[in-house]
């Protein structure tokens, strides 16, 4: 175990040599006597006072004393246990440290800090000093820069503000500047940080050592292959194989930053790439905006969905008194119901929809139109809109129509009717050419009247659906970029009973989805970057120290320091470049040179012995003057026991008890979640240190309550979420909490569902909750808070109360007690507060918040300040509302 | 001054508690009723001693009427003998005594036994003083003025009376001849005594460890002791406390006197209540 014990001061050692010599002297120089006035002296005299037992000093005393000694020696000469090798090259010159920080480095990035960490130290020991050379372009000019040369101690701060860049690295600026540093500076060894990715050999002919290893660099890059409705194919890929399989998630978030799905894969442990498919629920895949790699958390691991995926926003065309029209016959009617449920549904006149980003129109055939209207509308289906149209018996009586797929007859065809024999005709099949392919017929649709196609080569390949005999039910072709669909039936009831049918809803989602989105059409001439990623993967808005510039999408992409991945153009339309999909296939470094030492960035475990030892030894040192003081009698050897008691108890053991009355304790009431107890605690504990920052108020804990058991009346507030599995409330509880209440208590009911709407809206789960576990307490009659509350004033000004929602309602007593300093005894609201104050950086439990982001937190942690202010101060801030008034009186 | 005179009221409080103590030997002992030690024979005296059947010859005014009447016999009713003794105090003042409190002790075991022995009706002298033997219960304060007047153990002032008592209450760490010429010259003129030794369990038992100086509180001037290790005398010391115990009381049975062994650690009550019993009980 001491094989590698080495000394950093082993001339310190000797001495060692001294130990014996004060051994001896310990013998020879006997303690002071203690002097004792005696009375029985009589006695005394004649003794032989020379006299000496055999054991004088015992010799455990002595090899304690001894010990002291050795251990503060051995610990002065700095023993280091399996130490690092020293850094070759001697005491003199400098050290250059070439440090990948590409968007590859981001992998395992703590593991890399620790390594400069050790380098620098060795570095400092050596005294030598220090140049860095980060590979990957700067953000804030887009060139390389190198640090140094500095101490070691300083280079510690500049490496813990460098970070990994979501662009790759420059080798080739990085080789002509490690080429220009060592032909400056006196370079007695060059080290080289790699992030595992090939470097050209120039580089690696510059360098002496260099550091990787497969598992710290193992860089993941998530990409899209393929995109089918419902299912969007993946790949993932990394640099090397591992051991094992490795498990990866794959977070869904959407633009508010709820996780919306969590997606498990298995990354095979021979494997460098694995694709697999998102299967997942249309309506989540619409509300997805980011897909990201839990861990490692790099930019390659996010997927930005952009708008692709995106809802595709649809107009029904209708007229001013079609807008307004609520009827069961009206084709809008039909065509609502089936796309509001995935897709946002605008009805309204074409002029208007025209200036919306839509990226479908559907026309039925109610909606007349002008001449100068058809035009514009065939100038935007020329562009790239998409538009669906529906027969009729308007579209049957005119002649001609530029603004159809097929050539039509004239006239219509009525299959069942007074003047026919004709049955009504059942749908057939869908060519495997339609882009309809796939969806289930149904049998039971019967189509009574249809418009015809004029009969043409063409007109089979426009076919998307036919009916039975072989005539077209729905045609469409491509008209420049965009596409002109015609429904030969009515949208409504009139002409088939298509309308009831499941294939209608789902034909008209598929050809809505079919459309570009509404980015496509409208070409944009840059996109000014709007979120970006940083070498984490986390979005951010632009620095405004960086170079980011607009894109321009007819361009090629690539990801740099001036264009970052990320999202760009505005909130309305925007695109989203992935690093991932810019990424050249990963090719790790190969062909290291033999005459390169190299070594992986796991730590050695380099172990500093002195502190430990010169710990031991004080306390060695405090047991043996303990010890003296109980052999000269000047204490008693319980003193001396009681003394070891305490040395030994730990102090974790001695843990105070709450003292509750003390100070302020916040509590929250537990629910059978214990994911929304930690966020209670969490959120509780962040608004204490909020109102220990901010005010004169101490708040000293949190505390979990059960109102069965706890005594409440401890807590200024109580925090109670509503979840949906709290039982109802026990005699006793409610009792208890009755009493905390009269007794001038204040309860802040938070029904966590402000994404709903409000919660004087009965439907919301909280609500319900909240209904369910109150019905035994007596609450008092409730307003919503007026604009003079309290609640608005008693430490900030606010005039809204959000949370991690906002926009809720929240209601307070409507006359509280005078006997309670007129402070309200509950407070509920829906905007789920905890989930805002908390502040735990780790795992999940800080939320995001919407939709205001960190400003609205601030305003979260404001509303919390004051709500406590509230409840501590009572009346005492209302009453300052009256200073005007009382000062105008004492004026009088 | 104070501390004299908390010593006084504890004294009083010690003795205060007597009568109760010799209620109970009344009804452990007819023996003695009053004073401390009665003759145990008959005798004029105020406590009753017997009755007794008449005999001829018996004066007719010492006929006990009550007795007489409840029996079929005339009965005489007769009283003990007492004699009022002088008890002759002394407690050592030397610089000794003052280790633990010892002078303390022995004050207040002094005191209260003066109270008592007044009580009983005894006479109570200051050994070495210029004041006369005292009687009643009131002299205990003149007792107790005195008391800063007794310096060393020397038969100074009033003689002691022939058949009278001393009570010796010291350490008596010092060479036992000393003691033995004084008490010889007393016990010739049949005087009796007791010896009552006070020491602390300290100076018994030698407690230290270790390198110690010690330093004879008699003598200041005197050089210390230096001993290097007291656990290896201990034992050796103890063997010399123990003989000079000894030899106190081989010179007290010598003499036909008692001996009595107090460590401090003992209650003052129970100390009383020992010599007290030790006093009653005549060979």
């Amino acid at each position: 175990m001491f094989a590698d014990l080495i000394f950093l001061s082993p001339w310190v050692l000797t001495a060692l040599a001294a130990v014996p010599v004060l051994w001896w002297m310990l013998r020879v120089i006997p303690p002071r006597p203690k002097t004792i006035n005696f009375s029985a002296f009589f006695f005394l005299k004649g003794l032989d006072t020379n006299l000496k037992s055999a054991a004088r000093t015992p010799w455990w005393l002595l090899l304690l004393r001894s010990l002291v000694v050795i251990f503060f020696i051995v610990a002065f000469a700095e023993p280091v246990l399996h130490p690092t090798q020293d850094l070759p090259g001697g005491t003199r010159g400098e050290v250059l440290m070439i440090v990948d920080n590409g968007w590859a480095a981001a992998s395992n990035w703590k593991t890399r800090e620790d390594k400069f960490h050790e380098y620098l130290q060795k570095i400092q020991r050596s005294g030598r000093t220090v140049v860095f050379l980060p590979t990957s372009p700067s953000p804030t000019d887009g060139r390389l820069h190198s640090y140094g040369p500095t101490p070691a101690e300083k280079g510690l701060e500049w490496v813990n503000r460098l970070r990994p860049n979501p662009w790759p690295a420059d080798y080739t600026d990085a080789v002509t500047l490690a080429q220009k540093i060592k032909n400056e500076h006196p370079v007695t060894h060059t080290v080289f940080f790699s992030d595992g990715l090939a470097a050209p050999s120039e580089l690696l002919e510059l360098v002496q050592a260099l550091v990787t290893d497969d598992s710290t660099n193992n860089p993941y890059v998530l990409q899209q292959t393929t995109q089918n409705t419902g299912q969007i194919g993946f790949s993932l890929e990394r640099l090397h194989t591992t051991v094992q399989d490795t498990p990866l998630r794959l977070l869904a978030y959407s633009d508010e930053g709820t996780v919306l799905d969590d997606v498990k894969i298995n990354f095979p442990a021979d494997k460098t790439e694995h694709g697999f498919i998102w299967d997942t629920l249309p309506e989540v895949r619409n509300k997805t905006s980011r897909l990201e790699l839990r861990d490692p958390p790099m930019a390659s691991g996010v997927f930005l969905v952009g708008t692709q995926w995106r809802q595709h926003p649809v107009g029904i065309v209708a007229t001013a008194e079609q807008k307004e029209s609520r009827d069961f016959l009206s084709e809008a009617y039909y065509l609502r119901r089936a796309l509001e449920g995935n897709n946002q549904v605008t009805i309204d006149q074409l002029e208007v929809l025209l200036k919306l980003p839509l990226s479908a129109l559907i026309l039925p055939d109610s909606t007349p139109l002008t001449a100068a209207e058809k035009t514009t509308l065939l100038a935007w289906v020329r562009q790239g809109g998409f538009l669906i149209r529906f027969a009729g018996s308007n579209l049957a009586a005119q002649s001609e129509d530029t603004l159809l797929p097929v050539m039509l007859r004239s006239g219509q065809r009525t299959m069942a009717g007074a003047m026919t024999w004709e049955k009504p005709a059942h749908l057939g099949t869908i060519a495997e050419q339609s882009p309809l392919y796939g969806l289930p017929v149904p049998q039971d649709v019967t189509v009574t009247r249809q418009l015809l196609a004029e009969p043409s080569p063409e007109t089979f390949e426009k076919t998307w659906l036919q009916l039975e005999d072989g005539t077209p039910l729905m045609t469409g072709s491509k008209i420049d970029k965009g596409t002109i669909v015609l429904i030969h039936t009515s949208a409504g009831p009139d002409w088939s009973n298509f309308c009831y049918s499941g294939l209608y809803v789902e034909s008209l989602q598929r050809m809505v989805s079919l459309s570009n989105g509404i980015s496509d059409h409208k070409v944009q001439t840059t996109l000014p970057p709007l979120l970006l990623l940083d070498g984490f993967g986390r979005l951010a808005t632009p620095d405004s120290q960086a170079i980011t510039a607009s894109i321009r999408p007819d361009h090629e992409f690539e990801p740099s320091p001036l264009t970052p991945p990320g999202i760009y153009g505005n909130s309305q339309e925007f695109q989203a470049f992935n690093l991932g999909s810019y990424l050249p296939r990963l090719e790790s470094l190969k062909e290291v040179p033999m005459s390169i030492t190299t070594e992986p960035y796991q730590q050695t475990g380099e172990t500093n012995l002195k502190l430990p030892l010169i710990q031991a030894a004080i306390i060695l040192l405090l047991a043996e003057t303990l010890v003296t003081f109980w052999l000269r009698g000047i204490i008693a050897f319980a003193t001396v026991l009681l003394a070891a008691v305490i040395f030994s108890t730990p102090a974790t053991a001695a843990q105070e008890e709450k003292d509750l009355v003390s100070g302020i304790y916040l509590g929250y009431i537990t629910t059978s979640d214990q994911t929304i107890d930690r966020t209670s605690f969490n959120g509780l504990t962040g608004l204490g240190e909020e109102i220990n920052k901010r005010t004169s108020a101490k708040v000293k804990g949190v505390s979990a309550l059960n109102p069965e058991s706890d005594q409440l009346s401890y807590y200024p507030l109580i925090y109670w979420p509503m979840t949906e599995r709290q039982d109802e409330l026990s005699v006793a509880a409610a009792r208890n909490i009755q009493n905390y209440l009269s007794q001038g208590g204040m309860i802040i009911f938070d029904t966590r569902d402000g994404q709903f709407g409000g919660s004087q809206d009965s439907a919301t789960p909280g609500a319900r909750q909240l209904r369910k576990l109150t019905q035994r307490i007596q609450i008092p009659e409730l307003i919503v808070v007026p604009s003079d509350h309290i609640l608005t004033r008693s430490f900030y000004l606010l005039d809204e109360f959000p949370g991690r929602y906002s926009g809720g309602k929240l209601w307070v007593e409507k006359e509280p007690s005078p006997h309670h300093d007129s402070v309200t005894s509950v407070v509920i609201g829906d905007n789920d507060w905890a989930a805002a104050w908390s502040k735990d950086a780790g795992d999940q439990s800080r939320y995001e918040i919407e939709p205001g982001g960190e400003r609205q937190r601030e305003i979260a942690y404001r509303f919390g300040i004051n709500l406590v202010m509230g409840a501590l101060t009572g009346s005492y801030k209302a009453d300052q509302v009256h200073v005007p008034y009382i000062l105008e009186r004492i004026g009088q | 001054m104070t501390q004299n005179n908390d010593n006084l009221s504890r004294a009083g409080m010690l003795a205060g508690r007597l009568p109760g103590l010799l209620l109970e030997a009344e009804r452990v002992a007819h023996s003695f009723m009053k004073g401390i030690h009665g003759r145990r024979q008959v005798g004029t005296g105020e406590a009753f001693w017997q009755f007794r059947p008449w005999q001829q010859g018996d004066a007719s005014r010492d006929i006990d009427w009550r007795q007489t009447g409840k029996r079929e016999e005339i009965f005489v009713r007769q009283t003990e003998w007492e004699a009022a003794q002088t008890v002759w105090l002394y407690r050592d003042a030397s610089e000794s005594m003052n280790y633990h409190a010892k002078k303390d002790y022995a004050e207040i075991l002094l005191l209260a036994l003066g109270i008592v022995l007044l009580n009983g009706g005894e006479r109570v002298g200051l050994l070495g003083t210029n004041l006369l033997p005292q009687t009643g219960y009131a002299a205990v304060q003149r007792i107790y003025e005195s008391l800063s007047a007794q310096t060393h153990l020397v038969e100074s002032g009033h003689t002691v009376a022939a058949k009278s008592s001393v009570i010796l209450i010291s350490d008596f760490y010092f060479p036992i001849e000393q003691l033995s010429t004084f008490c010889e010259k007393l016990a010739s003129r049949d005087v009796t005594g007791m010896l009552v030794q006070l020491f602390s369990s300290d100076e018994q038992t030698l407690p230290y460890r270790g390198r110690v100086r010690f330093q004879d509180v008699e003598d200041r001037a005197s050089e210390p002791l230096l001993v290097q290790e007291v656990e290896a005398i201990r034992s050796a010391y103890e063997q010399k406390f123990t003989a000079h115990q000894e030899n106190l009381a081989a010179l007290s049975r010598g003499l036909g006197w008692k001996f009595i062994k107090l460590s401090t650690e003992t209650q003052p009550e129970v100390a009383i209540t020992k010599l007290y019993n030790s006093l009653s009980s005549q060979k």
